[in-house]
C-alpha cells in the first residue's frame, strides 16, 4: 500500500445544490446505464427474459418446417389466423405473446431492478452515490426498457419473419416490403414497446412495495384479463386498454365484451406515455422514502 | 463532545439532534444528541447496541423516526448533495455479481458523475492505496475476506470524500494489513477528513481514535476523549501503576488520605498499584511524597484509562469486546 | 451433605408417534403464514364467493316465503338459480383459482427458506426421513387450501341436502364426490409444483415467479401449440384446461374443452410425477457441489 492521498489530488463532482445539473444527471444516468444494461443482457439474471422471448421463436421454427403450413394459402392469411392472435391473446383467456410472453418478461426485468439488488445486498451502494432518487429510478427504468425492447423488437421480427418465409422467399418478401407485412411487422413491434413501457412502469413500483410482487402481479393480470368486461372509465385504468385499440388486425372480444368507443391512435400513446409518467414519478417518491435494511430479505 | 474542542460550524460537523429510530416496537437507538467533529471518532459497543443504526442515519440508509441528522450542514434525505462528500464502506459483505475489484470502483465512480477519465484514474490511485492493484482484474466474488472488506473501504474512499464512515473496517484483515489500513485513516484524519469507525477491537479504537462514543441498548452512555471520559466516572476509583524503588514508603505515604482507595505492592517490590477517587489530588500528593522522601520515579501511568477500561465499567460483560 | 450427580442422562419420557411427526412443519408454518395481515385478510377473502353462495342456496329455496310480494323475484330464484352441476361447477372453479393464488403466495417460501438456510440437515438430522419432511410441507399446503376448496364445496353440497331434502343427497352423491376428488387432485398438482419450485429455486420471489410462469407460460404454449398445429393436445400442458376439463368431467358438465378426459387425468399424473422427481433430487441431507 502507498500512501499517495486519494480524492485530495482530483476534484469530486460538486453537485448544484441550488438548481438542477443536467450534465451531472445525463452522466449519472449513463454510468447507471452502464452498470444496469450489462446486468439486463448478459448476467444470469437475464437468462429468464430470453428464455421467455425467444423460446415461442423455437416453436414458430418448428412450424415452419412442419406441413402443417399447407392449410393456409400464404402470408397474408398465416399472420391473420396464426401470427395475430398469438401475439394478441386468445379470448376470452388473456393468454398471448403480448399479454403473457411480454408481461411476464416485463415482470421479471422491472421487478428485479430493485428487488433483486435487496436480495442481493448491493443496492445500498447505488443510495451511497449522490444521486437523486428520483434519476436512479429513470437510469433503472430506461435500462430495463431498452433491454427489454431489444430482445422484444428482435424476437418479434424473428416470429413475423418464420411466419412469412413457409411460403417462400420470394411470396415472403413480396408481403413484406410490397404489401401490408411491413406496416403490421413496425405496429406489432411498436405494440411490443409500448407494452414494455407500460407494464415495466408497474412492475418497477411493485418491486419498490413488495418483498415478494408475485401475488399483486397476479392481481393485475386478472385485471387486465378481464378488462374487456369492465365498464369503460376502468377500462382506461389499464395497460391493454391502450394497446389493444392498436392492434393492425383487430381480435375477437369474446361475448362477455363491454362495447366501449374505441381509443384512437393518438390518444393511445400519449395516453400510455401519461400513465407511465405518473407511475414513474410515484416510483421516484416511494424510493425517495426508502430505507435500505435488509432485515427480513 | 464539542465543547472539549474548538467549536465548530455545523457545516463543518456532524451533528444528531434528539434522534430516535424504531424498527416497529424494537429500538435502534433512542434521543440521540451527540456532535462528531474532524478526526477520528469511534463507535463503541456490544451488538444490538445501535452501532450500525447510528451509521445508517448518518447516511441517510435509514430514516429517524424522531430527531434530525446533518452531516456538514447537510440533511441525509438530500443524496445529491451528500454523497459527494461522504463516503460509507457498510458492513455488508456483498457486492454487485460478476465484477472485478476495478469495475466494482470505477462503475460506481461513474454513477458519481465522474467523467471516464477521471474515473480510471481515481479507480487505480485508490486501488493502490489500499493494495488491491495486483487483484484490480480479479472478480471481487474471488477475493478473499480481507481483500473484500479493503475493496469496500477503497469503494467508500475512491471520491475523496470529507467524512467517512466505517462499520467494523478492521474485521478480516490480517495484522499486517491492519496495520497499513489504521494508517490509511490516520492520513484521512490528519487532512481534515471526519472518520466515523465502529469497531470490537476496543484496544485498536484506542489506538486511533481521538474520541469515542459508548453505545448500550441504543443509548450513549458515554462520549468525548477517553481520558475525559474516564476521568467523569467517580464511581469507579482510577488506577495508577507506579514503578519506584520505594513502593511501600509510598504506599503507606498515600494511605494517610481518605481518597486513596487501595494499594497493592508489586511482586519484585519495584512498583505498587494505587486506586484512587480523586486523580488531581493524588497527583499533588504524590509529588510531595517524592520529594519529601527521596523516591525514585520510573513511570508513572494509568492503568484503567483506556477504551477497554471505560467499556468494562460503563457497559459490563454483556459486550463482546477483545 | 450431600452429593447430587448431575451427568448427562437421556429422555426417557413419552415419545409422539412417529406418524404424527411430521405436523409439527405445518405448526410453525401457520406461525409464519399469520403473521402476514395481507395473507390473513386474502384468506378470510377466499372464504367470501362460498358463503355467497351459501345465501343463493338459501334464497333458491326461501324464495317463494321472502318474495311473496313480488313474484317475479320468487320465479327468478326457484327457476334460474338452480343448485345443480353448473352450480357447484363454477364455485368449484372460483376455489380452485383462489387456491392457486394462496399456493402462490405461501408455497415459495416452504423449501427455499431451509434451503437458503442450511436447514436441510438440521431437520433431517433429527428423527424425521426426507418423505415425512415433504409430507410435513405438503400438509402446510394441503391443510390451507382444503379449508376453501372441498370443504366450503361439501359444506354449500350439505346445506343443499338439508333444503332438499336426503333424496337430493342420495341422487347426487356425484357432486359430492366430484368435489372430493376433483379438489384432492387440485390441491395436490399446485401443491407439488409450489414445494418442486421452492426446492429448486432459493430465492422466494424468483420462486413465485417460476410457479406464475408455470401456469400462465404453460397456457400460452399450449395455446400457440394448438393454434400453430391446428390440434387440441397443446392443452396438456396448460394447468387451467387441464383442471377445468377434469371438473367438467366429474361433475358431467358440457364440454367446452377438446381434450380428452383421460388425457387430461395423464397431464396431471405426469406434472406430479415430475414434481415428484424434483423434491427427491433437491431434498436431501447434503448437496453435491460439483
Amino acid at each position: 500500500m502507498t500512501s499517495a492521498a486519494v480524492g485530495s489530488s482530483t476534484k469530486p463532482v460538486s453537485p448544484n445544490t441550488s438548481g438542477l445539473d443536467w450534465g451531472l444527471i445525463a452522466r449519472q444516468i449513463a454510468g447507471i446505464l452502464r452498470l444496469e444494461l450489462r446486468r439486463n443482457l448478459l448476467s444470469r439474471r437475464s437468462f429468464g427474459l430470453y428464455f421467455l422471448a425467444f423460446s415461442p421463436v423455437g416453436l414458430f421454427v418448428i412450424w415452419a418446417l412442419s406441413p402443417a403450413t399447407e392449410v393456409l394459402s400464404g402470408p397474408a392469411e398465416a399472420v391473420a389466423q396464426v401470427f395475430a392472435p398469438i401475439f394478441g391473446g386468445f379470448p376470452p383467456i388473456f393468454l398471448g405473446y403480448l399479454p403473457t410472453i411480454i408481461f411476464l418478461s416485463a415482470l421479471i426485468t422491472f421487478m428485479s431492478l430493485f428487488r433483486s439488488e435487496i436480495l442481493e445486498h448491493s443496492l445500498h451502494y447505488y443510495y451511497l452515490t449522490p444521486v437523486r432518487r428520483w434519476v436512479l429510478v429513470t437510469g433503472k427504468y430506461c435500462s430495463a426498457l431498452i433491454s427489454a425492447c431489444c430482445v422484444f423488437s428482435v424476437s418479434t421480427t424473428l416470429l413475423f419473419l418464420l411466419i412469412c418465409i413457409p411460403f417462400g422467399l420470394g411470396d415472403a418478401s413480396q408481403y413484406i416490403l410490397q404489401g401490408p407485412g411491413l406496416g403490421y411487422l413496425t405496429t406489432y413491434i411498436g405494440l411490443a414497446i409500448m407494452a414494455c413501457i407500460g407494464y415495466g412502469a408497474v412492475f418497477l413500483l411493485l418491486g419498490l412495495f413488495f418483498r415478494n410482487a408475485i401475488v399483486p402481479a397476479a392481481f393485475i393480470w386478472a385485471w387486465e384479463s378481464i378488462n374487456f368486461i369492465l365498464p369503460s372509465l376502468l377500462q382506461k385504468i389499464s395497460v391493454i386498454h391502450y394497446i389493444r385499440t392498436l392492434y393492425p388486425i383487430p381480435l375477437p372480444e369474446g361475448w362477455l365484451a363491454v362495447t366501449t368507443d374505441a381509443t384512437s391512435p393518438w390518444m393511445s400513446v400519449p395516453g400510455l406515455l401519461i400513465f407511465t409518467a405518473l407511475v414513474l414519478t410515484f416510483a421516484g417518491w416511494r424510493a425517495g422514502r426508502m430505507e435500505v435494511n435488509y432485515e427480513g430479505d | 463532545m464539542a465543547s472539549e474542542q474548538q467549536p465548530q460550524s455545523v457545516e463543518e460537523t456532524i451533528v444528531f439532534d434528539n434522534v430516535s429510530k424504531f424498527y416497529g416496537e424494537v429500538l435502534g437507538v433512542n434521543r440521540i444528541n451527540l456532535t462528531f467533529q474532524a478526526g477520528i471518532t469511534g463507535l463503541v459497543g456490544p451488538n444490538g447496541s445501535g452501532k450500525t443504526t447510528l451509521m445508517n442515519l448518518m447516511t441517510g440508509l435509514l430514516r429517524p423516526t424522531q430527531g434530525e441528522v446533518r452531516v456538514l450542514g447537510v440533511s441525509p434525505s438530500q443524496p445529491q448533495n451528500l454523497f459527494a462528500r461522504l463516503g460509507y464502506s457498510t458492513q455488508f459483505d456483498s457486492f454487485p455479481g460478476g465484477m472485478t475489484g476495478y469495475q466494482f470502483i470505477y462503475s460506481y465512480l461513474r454513477v458519481h458523475g465522474f467523467p471516464h477519465g477521471e474515473a480510471h484514474n481515481l479507480t487505480w490511485q485508490t486501488l493502490e492505496r489500499v493494495g488491491l492493484t495486483d487483484a484490480a482484474e480479479r472478480k471481487v466474488a474471488g477475493y478473499s475476506k480481507g481483500m473484500r472488506q479493503r475493496v469496500r473501504l477503497a469503494q467508500a474512499i475512491s471520491h475523496g470524500p470529507q467524512v467517512l464512515v466505517l462499520d467494523e473496517p478492521l474485521n478480516g484483515l490480517d495484522p499486517m494489513a491492519r496495520a497499513e489500513v489504521i494508517d490509511i485513516f490516520k492520513d484521512l484524519a490528519e487532512t481534515g477528513c471526519h472518520l466515523i469507525i465502529s469497531s470490537h477491537i476496543l484496544h485498536e479504537v484506542d489506538m486511533i481514535a481521538d474520541r469515542v462514543v459508548l453505545l448500550s441498548s441504543g443509548y450513549v452512555v458515554a462520549e468525548g476523549e477517553i481520558g475525559g471520559v474516564r476521568t467523569e466516572m467517580n464511581d469507579h476509583p482510577i488506577q495508577v501503576l507506579i514503578r519506584c524503588n520505594k513502593p511501600s514508603t509510598v504506599a503507606a505515604r498515600l494511605f494517610e488520605h481518605d481518597y486513596i482507595v487501595g494499594a497493592s505492592l508489586h511482586d519484585d517490590l519495584q512498583g505498587l498499584e494505587v486506586q484512587t477517587r480523586d486523580a488531581n489530588r493524588f497527583y499533588s500528593q504524590l509529588n510531595e511524597i517524592v520529594i519529601n522522601e527521596e523516591v525514585d520515579i520510573e513511570t508513572v501511568t494509568v492503568a484503567d484509562a483506556d477504551v477497554r477500561a471505560v467499556y468494562q465499567y460503563l457497559i459490563g460483560n454483556e459486550g463482546e469486546a477483545r | 451433605m450431600a452429593v447430587y450427580e448431575r451427568t448427562y442422562k437421556r429422555y426417557k419420557g413419552a415419545l409422539t408417534p412417529q406418524w404424527t411427526r411430521f405436523l409439527v412443519l405445518p405448526r410453525y408454518a401457520y406461525e409464519e403464514v399469520a403473521k402476514s395481515k395481507l395473507f390473513t385478510i386474502f384468506f378470510v377473502l377466499c372464504l367470501l364467493p362460498p358463503v355467497i353462495q351459501a345465501g343463493r342456496i338459501y334464497l333458491y329455496h326461501n324464495a317463494a316465503k321472502i318474495f311473496s310480494a313480488v313474484p317475479a323475484a320468487a320465479e327468478f330464484f326457484s327457476q334460474f338459480m338452480s343448485i345443480n352441476a353448473e352450480f357447484f361447477g363454477i364455485v368449484m372453479a372460483m376455489q380452485s383459482g383462489l387456491a392457486f393464488i394462496v399456493a402462490l403466495f405461501i408455497g415459495p417460501g416452504l423449501v427455499s427458506k431451509d434451503l437458503a438456510n442450511n436447514g436441510l440437515p438440521l431437520y433431517l438430522s433429527r428423527p424425521i426421513s426426507r418423505t415425512e419432511y415433504v409430507l410435513g410441507k405438503f400438509a402446510v399446503l394441503g391443510i390451507l387450501l382444503s379449508v376453501i376448496t372441498w370443504i366450503p364445496g361439501l359444506f354449500l353440497y350439505a346445506l343443499q341436502s338439508i333444503y332438499a331434502g336426503w333424496g337430493w343427497a342420495f341422487q347426487n352423491t356425484r357432486f359430492a364426490a366430484s368435489i372430493l376428488i376433483g379438489s384432492a387432485a387440485w390441491i395436490c398438482t399446485i401443491s407439488l409444483l409450489a414445494l418442486a419450485v421452492s426446492a429448486w429455486v432459493r430465492w422466494r420471489p424468483v420462486a413465485g415467479f417460476v410457479m406464475f410462469m408455470v401456469f400462465l407460460g404453460g397456457g400460452f404454449f399450449g395455446l400457440m401449440i394448438n393454434a400453430l398445429f391446428r390440434t387440441d393436445w397443446g392443452s396438456m400442458i396448460n394447468l387451467g384446461v387441464v383442471i377445468g376439463r377434469i371438473w367438467e368431467g366429474l361433475l358431467g358438465l358440457r364440454v367446452t374443452e377438446n381434450l380428452p378426459l383421460w388425457a387430461a387425468w395423464v397431464s396431471l399424473a405426469l406434472f406430479c410425477f415430475g414434481c415428484v422427481q424434483m423434491l427427491n433430487r433437491k431434498i436431501r441431507a447434503y448437496e453435491v457441489v460439483s
